[in-house]
């Protein structure tokens, strides 16, 4: 079982998007019927995560799997943080937009959940100009290699960061818009239906990074 | 939201309406307007067309209210950075504003935040205005975001 | 609000885009539309010397008027009247003198009882797609064929 996941876009709840977790679904219809392949999304609203909001019955109606964590700011640049729990959030402050990424890295993972460095190269931000800088990540073991919303010379500077330190890559729209749902997903072996099999899946390291168009041959379902 | 990044301002703003105008909708600064963005609709540039089209007169195109808000939001004192622009820019069209006019504004402070960017450590300051015509009607809401960059 | 439509609800579908529009604006287009706004030429929108002063590598679009440019772009397909809501983030300056492709895409319908609804996602950009100016939302009331 193949599963096509964006892993990476924001609702209304992040202060620069401009789209509804519906009207995400509405659109990822639309996709479908042009022969894409898209499962769900990940919603990484920007330095938040809301454990009330509940998007199951979103999720039933429109048929796409809706899960959620976080885009948080830190020091070395954002970071998509993945299976969040109530006690990460209890020794995190999403909000604080200099907190020490590396103490996130090793605070998630003890927590559960997963952390995976957003738009590494994306310039003044991304982790390559933190490593550039000298600082080195050791817990660091993938990135995200695609991301829809950054420059094409920005997702090359984060293939040459993957090839050169042979970190895994995943991909996500990074989407604000609606029409720019699932641009670019990550491609699982596994059948994902949680936050926990999302971790347990990227921790197989069975995944690759696609583009919205390489899901058009693949089968439905 | 908390943050660890330093910055004041003047938290007294918060709650509180500040009223601004009044502001003339004349049809010159409709046409000045509508020429300067090459708006060529009838309804925008002419008045006779426009009351053909049940207007009452020339009408101001949806988002000519944003520029009376501009220069009348008061400096709400940040501490923080040295470059300033335009983040953001909402307008939610009420009702008709036609030439002839005559605008009030009444503006709130609705959030100060922090983010970083391609460009560092930013502060957005989000105003919310509503623009009133003579009669009292609502015609606009209008939200801008000011960024200031450290 | 009094519509003057060209374009009805049954015109569009989810999913549909709709242009580029491509538009250009002119120095003498800036000066005019600062003079609007008390802000008289020469400044940091108009002037090269007082555009470097504050870090900018030419003088630029003001914000107020990119969204000008779109609401006039937006009024131009759907007609007068229509729009219920525009918000916009400005994500990059815009320079004079060049082509500036403003697109939208339908990303939602609905119709109630206040009217018939669609939602348009907006970009503005230069020369090069993946990197845009501005992106935001347009919320159109829009009248039915039925």
């Amino acid at each position: 079982m193949t599963t096509y996941l964006d892993l990476h876009c924001h609702s209304v709840a992040s202060d620069d998007s401009r789209a509804t977790v519906e009207q995400y679904l509405k659109f990822i219809n639309v996709l479908r019927k042009r022969g894409n392949t898209v499962d769900g999304i990940v919603l990484t609203e920007h330095r938040q995560f809301d454990f009330d909001v509940d998007y199951s019955q979103l999720a039933a109606e429109y048929g796409v799997l809706v899960l959620k964590g976080a885009e948080l700011d830190t020091c070395f640049g954002h970071m998509l943080v993945y299976n969040i729990t109530r006690g990460l959030a209890k020794d995190i402050d999403f909000g604080d937009v200099k907190m020490d990424g590396r103490e996130l890295i090793k605070a998630a993972r003890h927590h559960g959940g997963y952390v995976v460095p957003a738009h590494p190269g994306r310039f003044g931000i991304g982790l390559v100009e933190y490593m550039e800088q000298g600082e080195s990540f050791d817990d660091v073991s993938m990135v995200e290699l695609v991301n829809a919303g950054s420059k094409p010379e920005e997702n090359e500077r984060a293939q040459a960061l993957c090839q050169q330190n042979g970190y895994l890559g995943t991909a996500g729209s990074d989407a604000h818009l609606a029409s720019h749902i699932a641009r670019a997903v990550t491609e699982f072996k596994a059948e994902i239906r949680s936050e926990p099999e999302l971790v347990e899946a990227l921790l197989s390291g069975e995944f690759r990074p696609v583009y919205l168009e390489e899901t058009a041959a693949a089968p439905v379902g | 939201m908390p943050t660890q990044i330093d910055y004041e301002y003047d938290h007294s703003l918060y709650g509180v309406e500040h009223e601004s105008g009044p502001f003339q909708v004349t049809k010159e600064i409709i046409d000045v307007y509508a020429s300067s963005v090459g708006e060529d609709n009838p309804i925008f540039t002419d008045a006779s067309a426009a009351r053909a089209a049940g207007f009452g007169d020339q009408v101001a195109p949806p988002t000519l209210c944003a520029l009376f808000e501009r220069g009348e939001l008061p400096d709400i004192k940040l501490q923080f950075g040295r470059r300033q622009f335009h983040g953001g820019q909402r307008v939610e069209p009420r009702a008709a504003i036609v030439a002839g006019d005559t605008l009030t504004a009444s503006s709130h402070l609705k959030d100060v935040y922090t983010k970083t960017g391609r460009t560092g450590t930013m502060v957005h300051v989000v105003w919310e205005t509503t623009f009133r015509n003579q009669d009292g009607i609502v015609v606009a809401d209008v939200q801008r975001s000011q960024v200031v960059r450290e | 609000m009094t519509q003057s439509a060209r374009l009805y609800f049954e015109d569009v579908e989810l999913g549909d885009e709709i242009g580029p529009a491509i538009v250009t604006v002119a120095d003498d287009q800036v000066v005019d539309f600062c003079s609007l706004w008390g802000n008289p030429a020469p400044n940091r929108f108009t002037d090269q010397e007082q555009a470097e002063k504050v870090g900018l590598s030419e003088p630029i679009v003001p914000g107020i008027m990119s969204m000008a440019l779109v609401s006039r772009v937006l009024t131009d397909w759907a007609g007068a009247g229509t729009v219920e809501d525009l918000d916009l983030v400005f994500r990059g300056t815009i320079p004079h003198n060049q082509p500036l492709h403003v697109g939208f895409q339908i990303s939602d319908t609905d119709q109630d009882e206040s009217g018939n609804h669609i939602q348009c996602d907006i970009t503005m950009t230069g020369p090069v797609p993946d990197r845009p100016y501005i992106i935001g939302t347009a919320r159109l009331n829009l009248p039915s064929r039925g």
